[in-house]
């Protein structure tokens, strides 16, 4: 390999895919076909996002060196971008065949296979990712992709303990973070202490890849979430208030009204308070501020919010001006327009989700 | 295009793939001009010309390619002011407003870079790893606006270098670097220049491609042997730029060789060479510190960080003058560029001058009368140019949310509320 080469090799290494570029594309100019070269310049290319460039230099290759694996398994991760299926899973399989004790050929075919919708094929690529990672039992990678692909086919202790080695072989595993905290996430109504595990581990995964989306909008998910929930505290406390300044209006006075009022102004104290406390013992201090500043941002939540404040705020009136019926009578359209902005915001949310 | 030669073909493929290689662009004009393609030549020398406006050989390039008699010696640098003198009743004044001579290219002096050429000549972060460049005229008073960044140097850095007996008072050690970081274009690398001439000590600037080596050890020797003559030269400012390449996260490396280096950047910076670092200043840059080794940034390495940002005002009014100073221009209202260009990057302010170059030379060659650049022409070419600090500040705005522990990026996070980004 050309001291050009190596060195845009390390470029490439560097995630400085231009730079790679260039030196590649250089040392091309003297030797047009040296598939090394192609094959690095095709990788720079599908990172710079220009699959249809990257495809033409992996075919160059490929016509040079017909049987070089490392082009056949970016030709097919390049025809996978491309959203060239079919033959992308023909260009993994001959990677496999010409390479079969190597983990990375099996890696890409389990990635190719992963993104078919059948069972049959998640259950080929979970086979797949089991291999890459058998024969690679030190690559986080492989095993990043081991959890996935179980994730997928039911097969959940094996993804869970798949992301848990990631991240014993690489602690700075941004996507074993996410991954492992959507584990967490799932049994936050099992275990005490799941849902902070689920924050800190997307915190952690947005904090170590900044061009993450995943983490980022679970983390949305998460506070968009919590403020469903509050939503039942909501109604609670404006159903409480409805029925209290009814019976009011109805003529209850004296013990009977006093009554009344204590009753409704303690299930609003209560519920309210009873929620802060549970999410203050929830969130610890340092969740807090990146929670606060993805909600910011973030339309469904801070419609969400809206909603559920409205009815706070109503309840709290209407506990004042009890004897005004049609006040309380506000009740109905804010509780129609929290299940709305519910409803909204959770299609937003999953038309906003990243792609997989 | 099918008769075209596979090494004319290659060599499109090349220069396609590195369209900013202006050598590599000047061998292909070369080949195109050996087989005749004139007006493809051209074509590839303006591009050339684009990126590399003061090189003598593209330019001659661009002669040879219009098939232009051939030119004699380069006139004299044309006396601007004399000229503005003598058409004083033609012509309105360069600028609308401000400081007649403020654009005079003599004025601006050594506080503004030579222009580029093809190899990077004027350059100022060019030098090879093992030269020493001596203590340079450049000083912070040369680096327009940007307040906060000079007041946060003074104290961080100059001040206590400056002044032994306080620091000796104070118990204020000399240990550790500065890193810079910001987004791209932003003058990093001419702080740095300047922070060495406020202290009068020479001057290295080491890059990757300094310092890399495929063979084992050499890399890590080359990185030895630049703090050798570090020391041997002080007081020495040695500049790590792109420290996010000389000091990547050691966990995301697959070669052996980077890992080494940043091993023995922590050697040199606080090992058992550090005792001998007496007058060697170590200033870095990158534009993503976060990619940084953390090892290199724990106390007495590079613990002190400077967010160095786009240019403010009276820092974009500077910018805008000096790369103004030798195209003609008539009454051009630089309050308006300036405010309308925020969040633009040194960078792109040069590319804006460009561009509103190129509308007025095609508005003059369109019209066969040749008419000077004016306001509109670059208020045109600024809303056509985006702030490439913008993705910069995408990702500088998640590193701010989630991975401000410790308070390192305190001076990012007060920067995007201020500026509603957060």
């Amino acid at each position: 390999m050309s001291r050009a080469l190596q060195q845009a090799d390390v470029l490439f290494d560097l995630g400085r895919h231009e730079q790679a570029a260039a030196l590649a594309a250089r040392h091309l100019a003297g030797a047009p076909d040296d598939a090394a070269a192609l094959v690095l310049l095709a990788r720079c290319r599908d990172r710079l996002g220009d699959a249809r460039e990257a495809l033409t230099s992996v075919e160059h290759a490929l016509r040079v060196a017909p049987e070089s694996v490392s082009a056949w398994m970016l030709h097919a991760h390049v025809l996978l971008s491309l959203k060239k299926n079919g033959q992308a899973e023909d260009s993994a399989r001959r990677a496999v065949e010409l390479a079969p004790l190597l983990w990375a050929s099996h890696y890409t075919l389990a990635v190719v296979l992963g993104r078919s919708a059948r069972r049959k094929r998640r259950r080929a690529a979970y086979e797949s990712a089991l291999r890459a990672a058998t024969l690679a039992p030190e690559e986080s990678d492989a095993h990043v992709l081991l959890g996935a692909t179980a994730h997928h086919t039911g097969h959940h202790r094996v993804a869970e303990q798949a992301y848990e080695t990631a991240l014993r072989l690489n602690p700075d595993n941004s996507a074993a973070h996410n991954n492992l905290s959507l584990f967490h996430l799932r049994r936050r109504w099992l275990r005490p202490g799941s849902w902070t595990r689920a924050a800190e581990g997307f915190v952690q995964a947005a904090a170590l890849d900044p061009d993450d989306r995943h983490a980022r909008h679970n983390l949305e998910n998460m506070a968009w979430g919590t403020l469903l929930g509050s939503r039942w505290v909501a109604f609670a406390g404006t159903l409480a208030v409805s029925l209290g300044s009814a019976r009011l209006r109805a003529g209850a006075a004296g013990t009977d009204a006093l009554v009344t009022h204590l009753v409704c102004e303690a299930v609003l104290v209560g519920g309210w308070g009873g929620w802060l406390w549970w999410q203050t013992r929830r969130v610890p201090p340092h969740l807090r501020r990146p929670l606060v500043l993805v909600s910011r941002r973030s339309r469904p939540v801070v419609g969400m919010a809206l909603a559920v404040a409205l009815l706070v705020v109503h309840a709290a009136v209407a506990l004042v001006l009890w004897r005004s019926a049609l006040f309380s009578a506000l009740a109905i359209p804010l509780v129609v327009f929290a299940l709305v902005i519910s409803v909204a915001g959770r299609t937003t949310l999953q038309q906003q989700a990243p792609k997989q | 295009m099918s008769d075209e030669s596979p090494l004319i073909r290659s060599l499109r493929a090349a220069v396609a793939a590195a369209p900013e290689d202006v050598p590599l662009r000047l061998h292909f004009t070369e080949l195109l001009l050996a087989e005749g393609r004139h007006d493809e030549a051209v074509a590839q020398a303006a591009i050339a010309l684009q990126h590399a406006p003061g090189d003598e050989a593209v330019r001659d390039l661009m002669v040879r390619a219009m098939q232009l008699p051939p030119v004699g010696p380069r006139p004299p640098v044309f006396d601007w002011a004399a000229a503005e003198q003598e058409v004083a009743g033609v012509v309105g004044p360069r600028f609308a407003s401000g400081p007649a001579d403020a654009g005079d290219p003599a004025d601006a002096g050594d506080a503004v870079e030579t222009p580029l050429t093809a190899d990077g000549g004027g350059d100022p972060g060019d030098a090879s790893a093992w030269d020493v460049d001596s203590p340079g005229d450049v000083r912070l008073a040369d680096v327009g606006g940007m307040q906060q960044v000079k007041d946060r140097l003074e104290a961080a850095f100059l001040a206590p270098m400056r002044n032994p007996e306080l620091r000796k008072l104070y118990g204020k050690s000399l240990r550790g670097g500065l890193l810079l970081y910001g987004p791209p274009g932003c003058g990093k690398t001419f702080i740095a220049r300047a922070v060495a001439g406020e202290l009068g000590a020479g001057f290295m600037s080491v890059s990757l491609s300094d310092i890399l080596d495929m063979y084992i050890g050499t890399s890590e020797k080359n990185v030895h042997a630049v703090f050798e003559a570090a020391r041997r030269q002080a007081p020495c400012v040695v500049f790590l730029d792109e420290l996010d390449a000389l000091g990547a996260k050691r966990s995301r490396m697959h070669h052996s060789g980077l890992r080494n280096v940043v091993n023995q950047l922590l050697t040199e910076l606080d090992g058992v060479n550090a005792v001998r670092n007496d007058g060697v200043f170590v200033l870095a840059a990158t534009n993503v510190p976060w990619d940084v080794d953390l090892a290199l940034r724990r106390p007495g390495r590079l613990d002190r960080t400077l967010l160095v940002l786009p240019p403010d005002a009276p820092a974009r009014e500077s910018i805008l003058r000096y790369h103004l100073r030798e195209r003609p221009i008539e009454s051009v209202d630089l309050g308006k560029i300036v405010k309308i260009t925020e969040d633009f990057s040194g960078a792109d302010l040069a590319h804006l001058c460009e561009s509103a170059a190129e509308y007025a030379l095609l508005d003059s060659a369109r019209s066969g009368t040749v008419r000077m650049i004016g306001t509109k022409d670059l208020l045109n070419a600024a809303k056509q140019i985006k702030p490439s600090s913008e993705s910069w500040f995408a990702a500088a705005r998640n590193v701010a949310m989630f991975a401000n522990d410790g308070g390192i990026y305190d001076d990012l996070v007060t920067y995007l509320k201020k500026k509603r980004k957060l």
